[in-house]
């Protein structure tokens, strides 16, 4: 390009001298560059973002952006999606104080552009020593692997090295299941599976907006299967990944739809750094421990306290070090004693005062389990629901803020009615964080009373809850009108009443479910017209008073006799006998009006009916319809017309 | 020898079965019973069983069925002749396979009815202590004398052993609670209960738990004849009292009524099972 300018320049130039020439040449040059370098002045800033959004970052690279003067101020793109926006000429600076590289941009509007960040490595000689490696098996052609192991691979590894090296102190393998089962792997390496899951899970579709970030409705994603850690996304509450001992299972698809396609590494960064936060779990519990003391302090030590321990039973791997570690720093202040956590897998366990305080998960001092576990407790998503204790009241019951009772604290024993810890997750351990924040404040009062003066403590204790509840109404602000309270009682009333109907139904029938048949046989008995109901192993026989037919249009009325009146529940069928008299009326010695001497009717357009009424058992409607056939008449029908030949009723 | 695995117990059938000589071995949350006391353990939880092999050699998995005491309403007074009694049996027979029908259509209904309740219950609460609420005259300082007067009155309640307090809830022990069968006239002891009333109103309000015995009845694990295995009584006028008062803090009066709801028994069919608690002492004197 430069050649070729410099021979155009040369020609157009012939005429001069070379030394004036290459003046002259450079003096052009110079004016193009500052013609480029203003126009980019004037238009480039125009299209170029202002502001840059950035967020999850934590306080220490917070701190670190204020070490290094970048000015930043929080802002929020959607509710509850906070983070901070650096202005375009400090991004640079921000970049290098934060030691991070832009992985993904995305245009937010009003020149606002949300970088993804990758944070690199701090130069540990201890981490370079490990390797993280791809490995592509789903691609079947060479060149396809080449192509995106070249173009896509280095990028991918950075991401994962990053993401998780500070946290996995391992080599990572990245393997690229594409929608794939993978099962667990057990060896020395992190493994490290996009877009998978680790045994037969269902296909779920992600919400439209995840992460922050929006994910097409196409993709698919895998539901967790239950074997590991979930990883949930707290907005959506969506599962997002599944860590199963060393093998992390990204759910989402974040490799793309094709070999081409170019993978979601925005999306993956995100997904790790959830991850990253799991695995750390000495920083989530100090986190949590901290929070918890917080909203209420232990007491101090007793100066004659002796070094207590904390022990499990039942419990392994990283539930055993959430569980033992969150007991220690949370309850074992409280209790002075030796703290037993114990799996009971929903037994029933005794209460035991040897001087131990135990912890029996899953379990009661008696009783079975029959309530189903809330979805949630104290705000906590339960990663898996299932039967929970009802309390056997015989302690003082743990209570969530929506009324559920969480377990029971009898003398030296805790009972927890289900089993609230499954993985050690940091959802999990927040739960069981607040839980014994609960069981350490019942202790703490417990404690502080004396005999004398409980009793004022108590009754202090009651009037500033009903206090409480008394200010929390005033404070909603909702006052209601007479007329609300009156509606309001009618309908519960209402309600009730109907509600109350169907259990008593419903008891019934479950206290003596043949009853229900039995009392139908009764109600047989009952109809009009009904003498008697024999029912022998196949046969249903109606016994019945003497039925009348009335005649359409002289309005006199026919006396048609007693009949007895058989269902056959083997060929369901139904047959009508005259026990009376038997009449000449289209054909010789007729039943009734529409039944022969044989006892079948002519049913006409009605024919299916008696049948489906018969297999379907429904005998009482069957009965019913079966006299109301003899009571009536068509005149248009061939037998029909005969009615007349039936003597009729004296007045 | 055969071994079985018994599913569905609770630790009243439990004791039940220890307490008769029956000789059983854990097993997660089922017992396993030999086949020698297999007939005896059946016989004394009045229930049929119907086995199913499982993957282990000689063991297999029993699936129960209890038979309760069958209750024909008014059976004595039926003066049904040979031949009906037997028709009726006979129909009885003949419309079995409608019974699963009969139970389906009624749990709906059944639930239906308690869907709306909830909603119905948690509005007349809340609209209840809006109306208590903003009626309130008394100053911070009287209306804190006037609770801790409550709450030595809900102390006073006759059965009341002791109250606790925690975050929206009241906790109310009680002592012994017997109830009289009124067909018989013979005192039946329930149990000690924890009757816990939340102080919102939420959630029905107030549940009952029997820290003494839990009875099969219609349903397992029954706290009181007319108090499901959960702690909520059945659908009664009382759910709209009980919140009403609720909502005026009067929780002596609630642990009263509460407590007079698990003593007295009505004609219903829960009620009838009451002879499934034992008798109380001074009726055996």
């Amino acid at each position: 390009m430069a050649s070729m300018l410099h021979n155009a320049f040369a020609h157009v130039f012939s005429f001069l001298s070379q030394p004036i020439a290459l003046a002259v040449e450079g003096v052009l040059l110079l004016a193009l560059v500052g013609f480029l370098a203003a126009w980019r002045y004037r238009y480039v800033k125009y299209f170029r973002p202002k502001r840059y959004f950035v967020r999850l970052l934590t306080s220490e690279q917070l701190n670190a952006l204020k070490h290094a003067a970048v000015p930043f101020n929080t802002a929020a793109v959607n509710p509850g999606e906070e983070g901070i926006l650096i202005p375009q000429p400090d991004f640079k600076r921000a970049l290098k104080a934060l030691r991070a590289r832009v992985v993904e941009r995305i245009d937010i509007g009003n020149r606002i552009e949300e970088t993804v960040l990758a944070f690199a490595l701090q130069c540990d000689p201890a981490l370079q020593a490990f390797q993280t490696t791809l490995h592509d098996t789903t691609l079947l052609r060479w060149y396809q692997r080449w192509y995106y192991s070249l173009r896509y691979g280095r990028k991918i590894l950075d991401v994962v090295r990053d993401g998780l090296m500070p946290s996995v102190k391992t080599d990572i393998r990245v393997h690229m299941t594409r929608g794939g089962v993978d099962c667990p792997v057990v060896d020395e390496s992190f493994h490290v599976f996009l877009y998978a899951a680790p045994a037969d899970a269902n296909k779920v579709r992600p919400p439209g907006r995840l992460l922050g970030l929006d994910l097409a409705r196409t993709r698919g994603a895998f539901g967790t299967s239950g074997q590991g850690v979930p990883i949930i996304d707290e907005t959506s509450q969506f599962a997002i990944a599944e860590l199963v001992d060393n093998c992390l299972y990204v759910s989402l698809d974040v490799t793309g739809t094709q070999w081409k396609t170019r993978p979601d590494l925005g999306l993956l960064v995100r997904v790790l750094q959830k991850v990253d936060e799991e695995l750390i779990a000495d920083k989530f519990l100090a986190e949590i421990v901290e929070r918890a003391n917080a909203e209420h302090p232990p007491l101090p030590e007793a100066p004659d306290s002796q070094p207590r321990n904390v022990s499990s039973e039942g419990f392994g791997g990283r539930r055993q070090t959430v569980l033992t570690s969150l007991v220690r720093d949370i309850l074992l202040p409280a209790v002075h004693a030796d703290v037993l956590v114990k799996q009971c897998a929903g037994s029933n366990q005794p209460p035991i005062e040897d001087g131990t305080f135990r912890i029996f998960f899953h379990a009661s001092p008696m009783g079975s389990m029959s309530m189903e576990t809330p979805e949630r407790i104290w705000g906590y998503r339960l990663l898996k629901r299932g039967q929970a204790f009802v309390p056997s009241a015989m302690g003082v019951p743990i209570i969530d803020d929506a009324g559920f009772i969480v377990g029971e604290l009898v003398g030296n024993n805790l009972y927890l009615h289900q089993e609230y810890i499954h993985y050690g997750s940091k959802i999990e351990a927040a739960m069981v964080a607040r839980l014994l924040l609960e069981v350490r404040k019942e202790l703490h009062s417990a404690r502080n009373a004396t005999a004398e003066t409980l009793s004022r403590k108590l009754a202090d204790h009651f009037a500033d809850e009903c206090s409480r509840q008394m200010k929390s109404c005033a404070a909603r602000g909702l006052k209601a009108t007479t007329q609300e309270m009156t509606k309001a009682r009618n309908n519960l009333r209402e309600v009730i009443k109907n509600a109350r109907l169907a259990e008593g139904n419903l008891l019934r029938l479950q206290a003596a479910p043949s009853e229900e048949l039995g009392r139908e046989y009764d109600e047989l008995l009952k109809l009009a017209n009904v003498i008697d109901v024999r029912v022998s192993a196949d046969t249903l026989v109606v016994v019945t008073k003497t039925l009348n037919c009335v005649h359409p249009k002289t309005k006199q009325k026919h006396e048609i006799g007693a009949f007895e009146i058989h269902i056959s529940m083997r060929y369901h069928t139904i047959k009508w006998y005259n026990q009376t008299r038997k009449v000449q009326g289209g054909r010789s010695s007729m039943n009734a009006p529409h039944v022969d001497e044989n006892g079948n009717a002519c049913f006409g357009n009605t024919k299916e009916l008696f049948p489906m009424l018969i297999s379907k058992r429904e005998f009482a409607s069957a009965v019913e319809l079966a006299i109301a056939f003899v009571e009536s008449v068509n005149l248009d029908d061939t037998w029909g017309k005969h009615i007349v030949s039936w003597p009729v009723v004296a007045e | 020898m055969k071994s079985y695995i018994v599913p569905g117990l609770d630790s009243t059938d439990k004791d039940l079965l220890h307490n008769n000589g029956i000789v059983f071995f854990p097993w997660n949350t089922e017992i396993i019973v030999d086949e020698s006391q297999l007939a005896e353990a059946l016989r004394l939880l009045g229930a049929t069983a119907t086995e199913a092999a499982t993957e282990y050699e000689n063991m297999y998995m029993l699936t129960l069925t209890f038979n309760l005491p069958a209750v024909t309403p008014a059976g004595e007074k039926r003066a049904l002749d040979r031949s009906r009694r037997q028709s009726r049996i006979n129909y009885i027979e003949a419309c079995k396979a409608r019974l699963q029908e009969f139970v389906t259509q009624a749990q709906t209904k059944a639930n239906e009815g308690r869907n709306k309740l909830g909603p119905a219950q948690d509005s007349f609460a809340s609209l209840a202590r809006q109306i208590f609420v903003a009626g309130q005259r008394s100053d911070s300082e009287r209306l804190k004398a006037e609770f801790a007067e409550q709450f030595d009155r809900l102390l006073a309640v006759p059965h009341v052993k002791a109250a606790r307090v925690t975050t929206g809830a009241i906790l109310v022990y009680t002592d012994t609670i017997c109830a009289t069968d009124p067909r018989t006239g013979l005192g039946h002891e329930l149990g000690e209960f924890l009757i816990v009333i939340r102080t919102d109103g939420a959630d029905d309000g107030v549940h009952w738990f029997n820290s003494t015995r839990r009875v099969r009845t219609i349903h397992p694990g029954m706290n009181a004849p007319r108090v499901y295995a959960d702690g909520t009584c059945c659908v009664d006028e009382i759910k709209e009292t009980l919140l009403e008062l609720i909502a005026q803090f009067e929780f002596a009066t609630v642990a009263e009524l509460a407590i007079q709801f698990v003593e007295t028994l009505s004609n219903d069919e829960l009620s009838k099972h009451i002879d499934r608690w034992p008798l109380a002492k001074e009726t055996h004197k």
